[in-house]
């Protein structure tokens, strides 16, 4: 079963699931920290074989940027009211047209995030659905503050679909650095290693083991 | 005359290099392993590897030349920021771009026979060597060797070596469940095809830089006392390993190799290091005047490297090594000061 799903995982990373699927499973994924887990670890072993890992992962800024989004709605959602309230006092004509324009960058959107990170339907859609009538502004440019105002969620969508759903992020804090809580002394287990690795394990007897270690682990700092 | 006397000189020389090197189907694990160490010092080898721990995948590239002056071995990374390791004769200097990693001078690492001698006999006590089939690494023939501890105070090893000259091209050591917890693999790589006095004058370059005071910090760290213990000088009195510390308890095998005594880059600090090994693992013990900010008591890991911290008499011990958990506790919690009893 376990194996099944797993599979699916992989399926679903790689597009081949029909949309029910595509559904089911991430619904399921939502609510198994387990399968969470392993979503995550597939998605970063891909970027390790793309060798697409960045230099450093920034564990925190995922969060913060994720924090931050999840309290944006409630920053945006006046404003989308106010938005509609604006569009509703114009002609019919023009409502029919800036519609139109609404619709226009909506699909844009979708598209230009799909690209972005087409691995990655869960986070992309949510993006969309949730910003997309803000997006309105942008199709106006006469309502000069409104646009401007508009168009900052816009960049927020695109800044924040690479970011990967919060629980891929989980896992990829633990085994960055030892895990004391205490840099410092962090800096001083990495120096013990350098000098364990070149002064004491038994040369010749685990090949560029030891000193792969010293630049494997150079990664962290 | 004489070009047919050289000619004759050519040829043994090739003979022997090619009894040397020829891949030996009746050889014993254990002469495997001679070859394998041989091959880790002699060969001329440029390749790229990947170094695979926890989650953390990392590819490096390697060249080792040997030359009238030594070895040289220079390791790059090929992903993240760069970091650097560059190996000549007793130097090892490691070069982080913009930032100050301390490096190692004076210090030869041990050569094979030193390695050997010790060895691969006595390690017939605490490890089963088994020779399993042939396998294809980075596109050549191997030869599988199967390493596994007899306690679980040490990690299993599965070798695989080059069938024609005994190189490692792919490690994994695992714990007692056989689970990988560390793995290197080349995934390319070319023999004796390796252009010398250019690996060199790169070393010779960024030796340079480092000491023109680049980007790249260099400190040294200073050995001010330095011991080494043959293994039979060790073993009667093994467990003293220094005026104020002995160790009650090793895992059968670990004996006291080596006792060292430097400053510390970062706090200036006097360190005393113990290495102790059974021939195959080590571990490292580290003593220093603890810092009352900034202490280290428990266990990490990383990779197969376990760690453990606790602080003893005014001081902080910390054990590194390739060892399961259980193998660092053990020692950690034996280590005693004088005054106790």
């Amino acid at each position: 079963m376990n194996i099944s799903i797993e599979e699916q995982i992989s399926a679903l990373m790689d597009g081949e699931l029909s949309d029910t699927e595509t559904h089911n499973l991430i619904s399921t994924l939502q609510h198994d920290p387990e399968l969470k887990k392993v979503w995550g670890s597939y998605h970063l072993i891909r970027a390790a074989i793309h060798n697409d890992l960045p230099d450093k992962l920034e564990q925190d800024v995922a969060r913060n940027v994720i924090n931050a989004l999840a309290s944006e709605p409630t920053v945006l959602a006046p404003r989308s009211v106010a938005l509609e309230s604006k569009l509703r006092s114009l002609s019919p004509a023009f409502r029919q047209i800036a519609g139109l324009a609404v619709a226009a960058s909506v699909t844009a959107l979708a598209i230009l995030s799909v690209q972005t990170l087409p691995q990655d339907p869960l986070s992309s859609s949510v993006q969309v659905a949730s910003f997309a009538p803000a997006n309105t502004g942008s199709a106006i440019p006469t309502e000069g503050a409104y646009s401007q105002a508009a168009i900052t969620p816009v960049e927020n969508v695109l800044i924040t679909t690479p970011v990967a759903p919060a629980f891929l992020t989980e896992n990829i804090q633990t085994d960055q650095h030892w895990d004391l809580g205490d840099p410092a002394f962090e800096a001083k287990l990495n120096t013990y290693l350098n000098n364990h690795n070149h002064y004491s394990v038994p040369a010749d007897m685990q090949g560029v083991l030891p000193h792969a270690r010293m630049v494997g682990y150079g990664q962290d700092q | 005359m004489r070009s047919w006397k050289n000619y004759g000189i050519f040829a043994a020389l090739c003979l022997t290099t090619a009894q040397l090197w020829a891949g030996d189907p009746s050889l014993t694990a254990h002469e495997w392993l001679q070859k394998m160490s041989r091959a880790a010092h002699e060969l001329d080898y440029e390749g790229t590897f990947v170094y695979l721990r926890d989650k953390h995948m990392v590819a490096m590239q390697i060249t080792h030349v040997v030359d009238e002056r030594g070895e040289h071995e220079r390791l790059i990374s090929l992903s993240g920021p760069g970091h650097e390791v560059v190996l000549s004769n007793n130097s090892m200097t490691s070069l982080l771009p913009g930032q100050s990693v301390p490096s190692a001078n004076g210090k030869p690492r041990k050569s094979f026979p030193e390695a050997l001698s010790e060895g691969v006999g006595q390690l017939e006590n605490y490890y089963n060597f088994t020779l399993l089939g042939k396998q294809r690494v980075a596109g050549r023939l191997t030869q599988r060797i199967n390493v596994k501890p007899k306690d679980s105070y040490r990690y299993g090893y599965r070798l695989w070596l080059d069938d024609s000259n005994g190189l490692l091209l792919k490690a994994d050591m695992v714990n007692e469940q056989g689970v990988p917890v560390e793995q290197v693999m080349f995934t390319e790589i070319s023999l004796n095809d390796v252009s010398a006095a250019e690996v060199v004058g790169s070393i010779a370059k960024h030796t340079k830089q480092e000491d023109s005071g680049s980007s790249v910090e260099k400190a040294e760290i200073a050995l001010s006392e330095k011991q080494e213990f043959a293994p039979e000088d060790s073993q009667p009195d093994r467990k003293r390993v220094s005026d104020e510390w002995r160790i009650t308890e090793l895992p059968e095998g670990f004996r006291l190799a080596e006792r060292n005594k430097y400053i510390m880059p970062e706090s200036r600090m006097p360190v005393e290091h113990l290495v102790l090994t059974d021939g195959l693992a080590s571990v490292s013990v580290f003593i220093e005047k603890s810092d009352p900010q900034d202490k280290f008591t428990g266990t990490s890991h990383r990779g197969a490297v376990n760690v453990y911290g606790m602080i003893s008499h005014g001081h902080q011990i910390t054990l590194v090594g390739e060892v399961p958990v259980a193998a660092v506790q053990l020692i950690g919690q034996s280590i005693k000061h004088q005054s106790e009893p």
